[in-house]
C-alpha cells in the first residue's frame, strides 16, 4: 500500500489542473469527472512504467488526452471544419481598430463567456488552447500530449487564438461593449 | 548581432514572445523593436490582455473537494484489489 501513497503524493498536485482541462474539453462537469477518474485510474495501473522524476504533468495529461479521443470524443461532434489558412492573425486588432486598441474589451467579457467561447472550439484547436494558454504548458509539453510536432501545435494554437478572438469580439459588439465593424 | 526586426516580423513573433517560447536572440530583438516603435506597443498591449483573460478565465477553478474524495475512494479501492 505504500506505492499508493507515492502516486498521490505525485499525482494529486495535478488534480487542479487535470479537472479543469477535463472541464474544457468534455464541456460537462459530470463528464470530466468520469474523465479524470478514467485517468487517475489509468495512469495507476501504468505506474510502474512512469519513470520517477520525469515529468508528471505532461504524462498524466497525455494520458487524460488519449482517454478523451478513446472515449468521448468520437462520440461527439468532430469540429466544424475551418479554413482559415489564410486569415489574417491581426484582423480582430485591426477590426476593432481605434475604438479600443489596447483591447480592454477582452477584460469586460466575463470568464464564463470566455470558457464557454473555448469549449466551443473544435477538438484540436481546443485541446492545444487548453493546454498551451489556459494552463501554460511549454509547447513542447503540449506536443507531447497530443502526440503532435511542435510546428502543428503553433498552427493549431495560431487559429484557435484568432477564432478566439473573434468571439469575444462578437460577442463584446452584441452586449454593445464595442461597435459594430462599419 | 541579428537583423534588427521590423513591425511585420515583430508581430509574427509576438505570440511566442509573450509565452516566453522563443530564442534569446529573438527575443532581444522583439524588444528591441517595441521599445522604439509606439504603434506595436499598442499592439503587443492587445494580445497580452487576450492571454491575461485566458489565464484568468481558467485558474478561478479548481477540483471540488467532494469529487477529490470520491476519487481518492475509488483509488484506494483499485489499488486495495
Amino acid at each position: 500500500m505504500a506505492d499508493v501513497a507515492v502516486f498521490e503524493a505525485e499525482v494529486l498536485p495535478q488534480l487542479d489542473t487535470l479537472y479543469r482541462v477535463g472541464r474544457r474539453l468534455t464541456g460537462e462537469t459530470a463528464d470530466a469527472e468520469d474523465l479524470v477518474q478514467e485517468t487517475l485510474l489509468r495512469a495507476w495501473r501504468g505506474w510502474a512504467g512512469f519513470t520517477q522524476g520525469s515529468n508528471v504533468r505532461a504524462w498524466l495529461l497525455t494520458i487524460l488526452r488519449n482517454t478523451f479521443v478513446s472515449r468521448w470524443r468520437s462520440r461527439k461532434r468532430e469540429g466544424t471544419s475551418i479554413s482559415l489558412d489564410d486569415a489574417d492573425p491581426h484582423a480582430i486588432y485591426r477590426a476593432v481598430g481605434s475604438q479600443d486598441p489596447e483591447g480592454h474589451f477582452f477584460e469586460r467579457v466575463v470568464d464564463t463567456q470566455v470558457l464557454a467561447a473555448v469549449e466551443g472550439l473544435p477538438d484540436g484547436f481546443r485541446e492545444a488552447l487548453v493546454l498551451s494558454d489556459l494552463e501554460g504548458l511549454p509547447y513542447a509539453e503540449v506536443a507531447a500530449a497530443l502526440g503532435i510536432p511542435v510546428g502543428t501545435v503553433k498552427s493549431r494554437l495560431f487559429r484557435a487564438r484568432r477564432l478566439l478572438q473573434t468571439q469575444l469580439h462578437d460577442h463584446a459588439v452584441e452586449l454593445g461593449i464595442l461597435k459594430a465593424k462599419p | 548581432m541579428t537583423t534588427p526586426f521590423d513591425c511585420r516580423r515583430t508581430l509574427d513573433e509576438l505570440q511566442d514572445w509573450l509565452r516566453r517560447e522563443v530564442t534569446p536572440e529573438t527575443a532581444a530583438a522583439v524588444e528591441a523593436h517595441l521599445a522604439l516603435c509606439a504603434p506595436c506597443r499598442v499592439h503587443q498591449e492587445f494580445e497580452q490582455r487576450f492571454q491575461v483573460v485566458l489565464e484568468r478565465a481558467s485558474a478561478q477553478e479548481c477540483c471540488p473537494p467532494e469529487f477529490r474524495e470520491r476519487l481518492l475512494a475509488a483509488l484506494r479501492r483499485e489499488a486495495g484489489r
